[in-house]
């Protein structure tokens, strides 16, 4: 036990306290007895109308009454001549543990979120709105800052009507394009994910380093490592050993020879040919899915076993079933992370260049939107078919 | 004798009898539910192979650029256009090191990601824990609007408010001051939660302190535990997981991250630079680069003007920028499996 050295006022001024706890106690004593007055007379006025306010005034009577105790408290150590010195971090500390709990957690609760509210108060908010309103407008760069005209919906207009880049890329077509892209990706993305999700679960021959290769895309530069593949050496040596050609063209005549329809086959081969963006998009959502399924509680599966349940059925009935909420979330992100990468972000470039900052904010709006529009589509598609374990979230 | 009859007679009945049974016993298998069961055992043989062809493929799949980059990199430079050497070379060299390293001012960017990726990583997991634990447990009034805002945060991309974010960080807070060009930009965006995919660290965060049990809380509490008592010595313990996967994937966003360094710091201020930021500007500018270094005098003519050379450099710079990266990751990957993914607040 440590012995802390209890440091007492100076008794000179032990005076001055005297005075000042009793004019206190007195204060506080007429405000008790106010009160008392108000809730008398509340009581005998109309009792279950006014039931509310008599609660609150007996509520801070109450408070005045523990208030009181250890004014009397002090007065004793006044008398006694051994009055406490308290610094001013105590006297906060012990004021602050006096609040109720709930109330505590209240100011907690808004300091904790205080860095980020800050964060957002200067930087997203206003940025944010900013952006949508340059969109509506004529912003152009000048000598003294920028200058800004309203010229209502004509960014939009331009842009999906005749807004061209490089001579022969147009704004809409490309944006379909992408669009496109995604409605093929997304779903190949997530069911191969889930895939490769379920088989990195279970034990097998060199799991370890299987499972950490699967996460090297993570932390791959993805600009960096297509630049390799398809320029300069790593095409080279690919045209020289045949490995850029050989595998998709045999596999489309293998496809063709079995008379599979055209346009499924077109799908197939995008997906094969883009295998390894495929791999590289999908490093977090095979995070996401290892975390769902390993949350699954195993009793399910062991009271399917009891019923005779095969391991495709309980494939299809609990593990799919089970982890539908991520499969949402999965979905959210790979949306989120295709648009963050997508190759329509030239148009946004070259608006800045031309120093047409109301259209590139016309551009980036017009994505948010989309964005929202596809997340939107997702969620709709999905909210039929989550299923919560529990229904307190 | 006799007994030797009897058994021999008696084997005879026992093998009769098996043969009986076993006939039965195959009869009632050529059910429906035996065909199940061996519909259900090819099926089962047929996702092990498919498994282990998916998984050791696509593992080639994902280390094949890995493994191409550094056979380019060894590769000696007057071996370009021999057309013997394919995956190893004739002869090993460094001299593509020595020059990725001069032409990336190696050692300085090194420094620079280092301290960059390290000083975000810590800032960030800090705000978006504290963040994340009071949209899980400290409820006040209009929180719920302050999360769709955080919702909000996730969907829109960096580029939409990248303009007025600008404009906002040149004249700072009214003083006048600017604040780009100098690394200070992300300390702050880290510390105030609008780093990189912040948002998705705090979604991440919540998720997590809303599967602790509540009863945990509450124990301490009885205890006598103040609310920021229960954060630090019950929640943040048990937050290991979700913090380890929080600060890789901030650290490694951090490192690879060209969009918020480029556009914040290094385009405004070319002595900054990271190593991804460095890599991004000499790819488009790759023969001046290697001009500038000083090395394009060491080599033939019939060197320098192959356009497979500035490709072979390249190549070796980017290797070069992602090794540290690599060896970050290998070193930790055990921490990430063992407790990042099972406790990690991914799941509700």
């Amino acid at each position: 036990m440590k012995n802390k050295i209890i440091s007492y006022v100076d008794p000179s001024k032990l005076e001055v306290h005297k005075i000042k706890t009793e004019n206190a106690i007195k204060r506080l004593q007429e405000k008790q007895t106010k009160n008392q007055q108000k809730i008398d007379d509340l009581m005998s006025e109309n009792k279950n109308k006014n039931i509310k306010k008599i609660v609150k005034l007996a509520d801070k009577n109450q408070k005045i009454k523990v208030q009181l105790t250890r004014m009397d408290e002090r007065l004793v150590q006044i008398n006694e001549g051994k009055l406490e010195k308290v610094g001013l971090y105590r006297q906060f500390k012990e004021w602050f543990s006096r609040i109720p709990y709930q109330n505590q957690k209240v100011i907690w609760g808004v300091l904790f979120t205080t860095p980020w509210l800050i964060g957002m108060i200067l930087f997203f908010l206003p940025s944010f709105f900013k952006s949508i309103w340059w969109s509506f407008n004529n912003v152009m760069p000048s000598n003294d800052g920028l200058v800004i005209s309203f010229v209502g919906l004509d960014n939009y207009i331009e842009l999906f009507s005749r807004y061209v880049v490089d001579g022969n890329t147009v704004f809409n077509v490309e944006l379909y394009m992408f669009v496109q892209n995604l409605a093929i990706d997304l779903p190949i993305i997530l069911i191969f994910s889930i895939l490769i999700a379920v088989f990195l679960n279970k034990p097998f021959k060199g799991q370890t380093i299987i499972k950490a290769i699967f996460f090297i895309p993570v932390i791959y530069n993805f600009t960096l490592i297509s630049d390799t593949l398809s320029k300069g050496f790593g095409q080279y040596i690919d045209s020289s050993t045949g490995a850029d050609q050989m595998f998709v063209e045999q596999l489309s005549m293998f496809f063709l020879e079995i008379g599979l329809g055209k346009s499924f086959m077109e799908i197939v081969l995008q997906a094969v040919d883009r295998i390894f963006m495929i791999v590289n998009l999908s490093g977090i959502q095979i995070l996401i899915f290892i975390a769902a399924i390993q949350a699954i509680p195993n009793q399910l599966y062991e009271a399917a076993k009891m019923e005779g349940a095969s391991k495709y059925v309980m494939f299809w009935k609990i593990t799919i079933a089970m982890i539908t909420p991520l499969i949402l979330t999965a979905a959210i992100y790979t949306v989120v992370d295709s648009f963050t990468r997508a190759p329509i972000y030239r148009f946004l470039d070259f608006a800045m260049t031309q120093n047409r900052y109301g259209l590139a904010a016309g551009i980036s709006v017009s994505y948010f939107i989309i964005n929202i529009g596809i997340i939107a589509f997702v969620f709709m598609l999905m909210k039929g078919r989550v299923f919560y374990y529990d229904d307190r979230k | 004798m006799m007994t030797e009859n009897k058994t021999h007679f008696l084997n005879r009945q026992f093998d009769k009898l098996k043969n009986e049974s076993k006939k039965v016993y195959d009869k009632r298998l050529k059910t429906a539910y035996k065909r199940k069961m061996t519909f259900e055992l090819l099926l089962e043989k047929a996702a092990i192979l498919l498994k282990y062809f998916l998984l050791y493929g696509l593992a080639f799949i994902i280390i094949y650029p890995l493994i191409q980059q550094i056979s380019i990199a060894l590769r000696a430079p007057e071996d370009i256009n021999n057309p013997l050497v394919l995956w190893i070379p004739e002869t090993f060299s460094l001299m593509n090191f020595k020059i990725s390293v001069i032409v990336l001012d190696y050692f300085n960017a090194l420094k620079n990601s280092l301290m960059l990726s390290g000083i975000v990583t810590i800032l960030q997991v800090l705000t978006t824990a504290l963040a994340g634990y009071a949209f899980a447990r400290l409820k006040f009034k209009g929180q719920n609007v302050l999360f769709v805002i955080v919702l909000a945060t996730i969907i829109v991309a960096p580029s939409t408010i990248e303009l007025p974010l600008k404009l906002t960080l040149m004249d700072f807070l009214g003083t006048g001051k600017s604040l780009l060009g100098t690394p200070m930009v992300l300390y702050l965006f880290a510390a105030t939660g609008m780093g990189i995919k912040s948002g998705i660290f705090i979604y991440l965060f919540r998720q997590f302190f809303r599967g602790i049990p509540e009863e945990l809380e509450e124990a301490a509490h009885v205890d006598g535990a103040n609310p920021i008592q229960v954060f630090f010595k019950v929640m943040l313990p048990n937050a290991r997981g979700a913090m380890v996967l929080a600060g890789i994937l901030t650290f490694v966003w951090q490192w690879n991250d060209s969009y918020f360094t480029a556009n914040f710091v290094s385009k405004v201020n070319s002595d900054f630079s990271t190593l991804t930021t460095k890599m991004m500007s000499i790819r488009n500018a790759i023969q001046g680069a290697i001009q500038q270094a000083g090395v394009w005098q060491l080599f033939d003519q019939d060197v320098t003007q192959n356009p497979l050379f500035t490709s072979m450099v390249l190549n070796t710079s980017a290797m070069l920028a992602m090794i540290p990266l690599l060896i970050f990751y290998l070193a930790v990957q055990k921490i990430l499996f063992t407790e990042g993914i099972e406790r990690s607040g991914l799941v509700g």
